[in-house]
């Protein structure tokens, strides 16, 4: 998974009107085709061949997996079409530009730097898996299951490798590997594919009649999850699969893409990503560590290469390296841009560097990469009350007797209603996962709810009367 | 094609694993090759 925002294009490209500070025209509008395909290409990710074994590890049933994953996918996709979509074809602006005229620069400049930290982590994952296929090849001992740190001299080579080429593509050939995406996408949905049905095979799935009793007794077990992973149930996958994407959808970053829609209802096209993508990417994903776990139960080694070279030798390490790349690429590039924020004479070049490096150094630590469920839950959290700020403000202000748009309307800088409602609302919801109330993926829904009623009763404290009244 | 069609196969019992992954790799270089001209081709470049 991966956000999809609008960017300014690298120098070496001709020039491209991104309307990154105006309403984008109705000569720029774009139907529903050129949805279909980018949502399915950025949702088949290296990060699927992670996420797909970890439900496996997490000991989930059968019957919880996948209808979780229907459910929850589908919610996602309702989400981008009645709350994204509707606000990106009124307003046709950019998140950012959009989140300035509420929050104020200054303000925003804070989310750039939350934003692009959480991105340089997701590059660091995707690192990570790259650097699984690369181990594929050498004899060096790679990350467990449970491992935090690097484990060896070898891996810590291949990630830095691995994550100094991504870097420096990213900053000197960033549209070799768009294209290069453009070019794998439908390739990379077949090999996922692929892999499916050959791991359907190894685990002894020879036709449809068979394959609900091997995946329950095989496959998605229900059992105890592995040592150090969280049990799911139905409503960890169905909230995971709704809220993975969390940030772009009810946090509003694809407002960024969705604004050149020609009609609201084309954000249905994010099913292509949710079902190809997180759905059936995922499940096959889970299919090959079932096999692995089946072939030894005592290698619990979550490595999406090696599980891709056994299903489907050169070509699925191939998939990997790009499905990793493709995805990584882009990552960085934003999170290079959303750090240009603060240092706006920089570079691009340069910050996108430093973003690479950052992504390189985290990509050593399996960390991230192996907790990529709780993480992806973490990163849509920390987004989404700016998401929820921009919905309330959209659509209640004038009704709730405050001013939309407030820090446009008062030349303020920094909005203290949006910041305390995101300082709070997170506040509240880690706190409560840190008590030990809920577990991360059950606090965004009401985190949602909670910074909504928190935005009003912030804007009606701190707005200027004149102001409020004047809406 | 020759992507996904080897793993049909496998799924059916027709060819070995072996086979699949030799497939799938010609398939990936064929596709890598071909791929970027027609779409150069479709958008006129």
């Amino acid at each position: 998974m991966t956000e999809q925002d609008a960017i300014e294009p690298p120098a070496q490209s001709e020039p491209v009107e991104e309307y990154e500070r105006a309403p984008v025209p109705e000569r720029a509008w774009l139907r529903v085709g050129s949805f279909v395909g980018q949502y399915a290409g950025e949702h088949t990710a290296g990060t699927e061949l992670m996420i797909g074994p970890l439900f496996v590890a997490s000991g989930v049933a059968a019957i919880d997996v996948i209808t979780g994953l229907l459910v929850g996918n589908l919610l996602a996709v309702l989400s981008w079409t009645f709350l994204t979509a509707p606000i990106a074809t009124r307003a046709r602006l950019t998140l950012y530009f959009q989140l300035e005229k509420i929050c104020g620069r200054r303000l925003v400049t804070l989310y750039n730097i939350a934003n692009g930290v959480m991105f340089c982590f997701l590059a660091g994952a995707m690192i990570t898996v790259n650097a699984t296929a690369v181990g594929v090849w050498f004899d060096m001992r790679m990350p467990g299951l449970n491992d935090l740190y690097p484990n060896s001299a070898g891996w810590v080579a291949a990630s830095l490798i691995m994550g100094l080429l991504v870097t420096f593509v990213a900053a000197y050939g960033y549209n070799v590997v768009a294209r290069v995406a453009n070019i794998a996408a439908p390739w990379m949905v077949l090999v996922f594919i692929a892999f499916g049905l050959v791991g359907l095979h190894q685990i002894g799935v020879d036709s449809l009649a068979s394959f609900w009793p091997k995946a329950k007794e095989a496959i998605w077990t229900g059992g105890a999850p592995l040592p150090g992973q969280v049990k799911f149930t139905f409503w960890h996958v169905m909230f995971f699969a709704w809220f993975c994407n969390m940030a772009m959808h009810i946090g509003m970053a694809d407002l960024s893409v969705l604004r050149y829609a020609r009609k609201s209802w084309y954000a249905v096209s994010t099913a292509s990503g949710m079902y190809l993508g997180h759905f059936l990417a995922w499940l096959a994903a889970s299919i090959l560590y079932a096999v692995q776990l089946h072939a030894n139960p005592a290698n619990t080694d979550v490595l999406p290469g090696p599980l891709a070279y056994r299903a489907c030798g050169a070509a699925g390490v191939i998939c990997v390296i790009v499905a990793g790349w493709t995805t990584a690429n882009p990552t960085i590039y934003r999170a290079g841009l959303a750090f240009q924020a603060i240092a706006p004479r920089s570079s691009r070049y340069r910050v996108t560097l430093f973003t690479g490096a950052l992504a390189t150094l985290a990509g050593m630590f399996p960390a991230i990469a192996m907790k990529l469920l709780g993480f992806v839950a973490l990163y849509g959290l920390v987004l989404m009350p700016m998401g929820a700020i921009v919905f309330v403000d959209f659509w209640l202000a004038r009704r709730l007797r405050f001013r939309s748009n407030y820090a446009e309307a008062s030349g303020i800088a920094f909005n203290w209603a949006a910041a305390l409602t995101w300082v709070l609302t997170l506040a509240v919801c880690l706190g409560v996962v840190g008590a030990g109330g809920t577990q991360i993926f059950f606090v965004g829904l009401p985190g949602w709810f909670l910074a909504a009623v928190l935005y009003v009763v912030m804007s009606r404290l701190f707005q200027r009367k004149d102001l409020r009244t004047a809406a | 094609m020759g992507t996904i069609v080897p793993s049909i196969l496998l799924f059916a019992g027709a060819v070995s694993l072996d086979q699949v992954k030799w497939w799938m790799f010609l398939a990936t270089v064929a596709w890598f090759a071909a791929t970027p001209v027609w779409m150069d081709r479709d958008t006129g470049r």
